[in-house]
């Protein structure tokens, strides 16, 4: 270990010590070749934040044995030898990558060659940055294309580092932690997914979007309103909801000062309760960088950009009356474009945080974008303040807090957006037992909102959200 | 040597049309010289005027006697005394603004008595008139014949006949009706709008229809009382009526264009950009689920995800364009190279108005230059009757238009761009004599009609937006293309 320290120490042969290291440990006969990550920032000791691929921790001794018991819906503290198993062999991130490609490893509307010919892209989506950067590790989408390692890593689709984050840095160290701390993460360039508040940003670093961050490598990440045209579905995520569907590769508990713990029923609504919190805080900043990147001019950033605004404010028949009576659109004014959905952040008074920039968005001619950046900037960091403060409530709050959110119903007005958020955060209220509703009655609501049948979704989800 | 010759004007009409489609010419140079010649009407003539009362006196205009001449103005007012079945909706136009659909729209702009508020009497009312006078006026005589006060005691008079049309307009404020370029550029300063009037997306948002002008549509809608006769025979009117208003609207939808573009560039804030209005509506006002976007039933050169910019007038304006010798013996095809410049730079999500707005301008200039040539060339005097033919070759050059380069899909899935190709293609249906003398058109165009319509609601009430134009339509629209294409090649 030490003499391994001191090599990579020398910065110089940092990259090739991580490769001896790495074809030492992981004793993988079929080992796919490992690509040497970039050169260290001058000045730095350990080279942070440099692809590593999957193949690093799906050793048999690591994250490679059986993932039987995940799969099969036991979690105990062995659950974590068999994790990078569980997501090779269920999870849906396996097949990002595919889907840039011409064998998309699921059914899909249009192939990504038909998306691009679409919008008269000048190269493949394998070689777009801006696919690769959500279809694949975000930190390698900007690197080179022709070359085999970094394709070969690509390949992986959003494997472990996309989520953890690049492992040069915390690759060995990570086996030898203690205290697990947040600090010792940072300082390896290790993401604190433990944090539900982190794990919901990182998660919205794609299902959203962001903007560059040239620290980790990672390139900007904008699916706009020119791709949905072409025919990339919208994005429509629910921290709670995404996170229920994925296949568990990690046992859930919370890391307290004295020792883990498991997490209690309330966990369910703080996941919920976080990350509708976490997705206003990731469209303000995605909101912000567009409007930084429209303000310097660049011809891939329109403004105001459609995808800023809720779909069905513009993709609706002719007429649909109820949408221009004041109790449909509150202070927004009439043709005013509805800026993105995400109830009840966005609904509610009690998010002041984000009033200025949905104010700002919906008046009659949206803001431009020298006006929205500081705006979008400042509700971000208030949001991530809140975000941090909910992550650490008490659970007699947050329950408070979270049920809170439905008081007084879910009014407004037939909408797809608000009620599928709506039945989402309902549901996961439910989980969490501060509702009791038949399952029928769920299963109902989500019918009768899949089927835009709002006479009879309004009364389910009213009944559905009745204290 | 007829058929021969004929051939060949089909197939330069065939070629003409796609080429207008195809060609990839680069933009004409900013400081590229461009012509002069503006037809007379675009200017408001500076006279006061007079309300219609004045023109409904029993021996002028009023004679009482239903579409007989000497009775125009009975004509025109028949609502207030026969079934609203056949009338003209001009002398309604006031009256519009007390009903529901009128509160409605004022009480959501914030417009306590739509009747007096000067943004809906823009259009709903006769300039010049008194606000005391314009119940029974609407959009009355002088509204459309230009303000009378200098031509009321003249026009009866044998030496008016003696007056140029020309003249009429610029010394009398008369707008010479019989020339169709002067008729129709009065009709769209409301139908279209211009710098002064425009029924923007805010007005629609709050329930005000679209515009959607088409001047032989109008005309012949079935319900439209007229209180005059059209001296030029069929099918000459009609194939010329529909080439002179693809250039009218086409000309004043650029030139509101080009007025919003130079607001935006200057930084007014009342004006938003790019004006949702002057796009197509149903680009964004569409299902988009499944299979209803129609991507892939049609192949426009747009990028995707760029709504068209006013396809309603510049998508079948190509072939009045290209066919334009055809119904005006003499006047040449106008390139109309600033429009395509203009076009381009259009298709962008977010188009630079200082840009649009110097391209717009040399647009309107070049399409005034081909005005100032229509005008003319039937001011000029009389033309040569046009064969019995010309429709069917306007309907051929539609058709092939509305289709991709190999007829195997349709060159555009916009609802607005089918409209318009539908259009032209059923005046000149209707030019040609109809069924009696075309059966073999009238499968498509009646297959057309009913694509297109929008949906009845449930209540019979109208459905404002072609609700369920999917990609299931959109392949009978291109079969009815198709068919027509068939139908109006050789002879």
């Amino acid at each position: 270990m030490i003499p391994n320290a001191r090599t990579l120490a020398v910065a110089g042969a940092a990259a090739a010590a991580v490769l001896v290291w790495f074809g030492l440990q992981t004793r993988s006969p079929g080992a796919v070749t490992v690509p040497a990550p970039p050169g260290p920032p001058a000045g730095a000791a350990v080279p942070l934040h440099a692809a590593v691929g999957n193949t690093g921790c799906m050793s048999a001794a690591c994250h490679g044995n059986s993932a039987a018991k995940a799969l099969s819906g036991t979690f105990d503290a062995s659950t974590w030898e068999g994790s990078g198993t569980c997501w090779a062999a269920r999870d849906p991130h396996t097949r990002a990558y595919s889907l840039l490609t011409d064998k998309p490893m699921r059914p899909v509307r249009a192939t990504a060659a038909q998306i691009m010919e679409r919008m008269h892209s000048p190269v493949p989506a394998t070689e777009d940055a801006r696919c690769l950067a959500c279809h694949s590790n975000p930190a390698l989408a900007a690197r080179d294309s022709k070359d085999p390692h970094v394709v070969a890593l690509r390949q992986e689709g959003v494997g472990c580092e996309s989520c953890h984050g690049n492992a040069s840095g915390w690759l060995r160290p990570h086996t030898t932690w203690k205290a697990d701390t947040k600090a010792e993460y940072a300082a390896a360039g290790m993401t604190p997914l433990f944090d539900v508040g982190d794990r919901a940003a990182t998660c919205l670093g794609c299902h959203v979007g962001a903007p560059a961050d040239p620290e980790r490598g990672i390139a900007v990440r904008d699916m706009n309103h020119d791709m949905i045209a072409a025919g990339h579905p919208r994005l429509n995520f629910d921290f709670a909801e995404f996170h229920r569907e994925l296949p568990k590769h990690w046992q859930e508990k919370e890391r307290t000062a004295s020792g883990p713990k498991p997490r209690g029923p309330e966990f369910d609504a703080r996941l919920w309760l976080v990350g509708r919190v976490a997705q206003a805080e990731a469209a303000c900043m995605l909101l912000a960088s567009r409007a930084d990147r429209a303000k310097a001019g660049d011809p891939r950033t329109p403004w105001p950009e459609l995808a800023e605004f809720n779909c069905a404010a513009c993709h609706h028949d002719l007429p649909e009356p109820w949408r221009s009576e004041p109790a449909a659109r509150g202070d927004r004014p009439l043709g005013a474009l509805k800026w993105q959905t995400i109830w009840p952040v966005t609904a509610g008074a009690e998010f002041g945080a984000v009033r200025p920039v949905v104010t700002a968005m919906q008046r009659a001619r949206p803001a431009g974008y020298g006006e929205i950046g500081p705006l979008a900037h400042q509700s971000a960091a208030k949001l991530s303040e809140l975000r941090q403060n909910l992550v650490g409530a008490a659970d007699a709050d947050l329950v408070s807090r979270s049920r809170q959110a439905f008081v007084g119903g879910v009014g407004g007005n037939p909408e797809w957006d608000t009620d599928g958020q709506v039945l989402w955060g309902l549901a996961a209220l439910q989980r969490s037992r501060l509702i009791d509703r038949p399952a029928g009655e769920f299963d109902r609501a989500f019918d009768a909102v899949r089927r835009r049948d709002w006479a009879s979704a309004r009364p389910l989800l009213d009944a559905l959200a009745r204290p | 040597m007829r058929s021969a010759l004929v051939v060949g004007v089909v197939m330069f009409g065939v070629a003409g049309s796609g080429l207008f489609k195809r060609a990839e010419v680069p933009p004409p140079p900013l400081d590229a010289p461009l012509p002069t010649a503006k037809p007379y009407g675009l200017a408001k003539p500076p006279f006061g005027t007079v309300s219609s009362t004045s023109c409904a006196a029993a021996s002028c205009h009023g004679g009482g006697k239903l579409d007989t001449p000497r009775s125009e103005y009975s004509t025109w007012a028949a609502t207030a005394f026969t079934n609203r079945k056949l009338y003209d909706p001009h002398s309604t136009a006031y009256r519009v603004l007390f009903n529901d659909d009128s509160v409605r729209i004022g009480k959501l702009l914030g417009i306590k008595e739509p009747h007096k508020e000067a943004l809906c009497l823009k259009c709903h009312s006769t300039e010049g008139v008194k606000p005391e006078e314009a119940m029974s006026e609407g959009v009355g005589c002088t509204a459309c014949h230009g303000p009378a006060d200098k031509w009321l005691d003249v026009h009866m008079l044998p030496e008016w006949k003696t007056l140029s049309n020309e003249t009429k307009y610029t010394d009398y404020g008369f707008v010479p009706g019989k020339n169709l370029v002067a008729r129709m550029t009065n009709c769209v300063t409301c139908h279209v709008g211009d710098a002064d009037r425009e029924v923007n997306h805010d007005l629609i948002a709050a329930g005000h229809p679209r515009l959607a002008f088409e001047y032989t549509r109008f005309q012949f809608n079935p319900t439209y009382r007229h209180h005059w006769d059209e001296v030029m025979p069929q099918p000459d009117f009609e194939v010329r009526a529909w080439t002179v208003g693809q250039a009218v609207t086409l000309r004043a939808a650029t030139d509101l264009l080009r007025v919003r573009a130079e607001r935006a560039a200057a930084g007014d804030t009342k004006t938003p950009w790019p004006e949702f209005s002057g796009l197509s509506c149903y680009a964004c006002h569409q299902s988009v689920t499944g299979g209803d976007v129609g991507r892939d039933a049609a192949h426009p050169r747009r990028p995707a995800g760029v709504p068209g910019w006013e396809l309603w007038s510049n998508a079948a304006a190509g072939v009045a364009a290209e066919l334009c010798p055809d119904a005006f013996p003499g006047v040449a095809p106008p390139g109309l190279r600033e429009l395509a410049a203009l076009r381009k730079l259009m298709q962008k999500r977010s188009p630079d108005p200082k840009a649009v707005a110097v391209r717009a301008k040399r647009a309107v200039a070049e399409l005034d230059a081909w005005l100032a040539a229509l005008q003319t060339a039937q001011d000029k005097g009389q033309m040569p009757p046009l064969a019995l033919a010309a429709p069917r070759r306007f309907a051929h050059a539609l058709a092939a238009n509305a289709l991709s380069a190999d007829r195997a899909m349709l060159a555009d899935y916009d609802w607005d761009a089918n409209s318009a190709h539908y259009l032209g293609a059923a005046a000149m249906y209707h030019a040609s004599g109809g069924r009696a003398n075309e059966p073999k058109w009238s499968g498509p165009i009646f297959g057309l009609a009913n694509e297109l319509d929008f949906p009845k609601r449930k209540s019979g009430e109208r459905f404002d937006s072609p609700a369920g134009f999917g990609d299931a339509k959109r392949a009978r629209v291109r079969d009815s293309f198709r068919e027509l294409f068939d139908a109006t090649s050789g002879r």
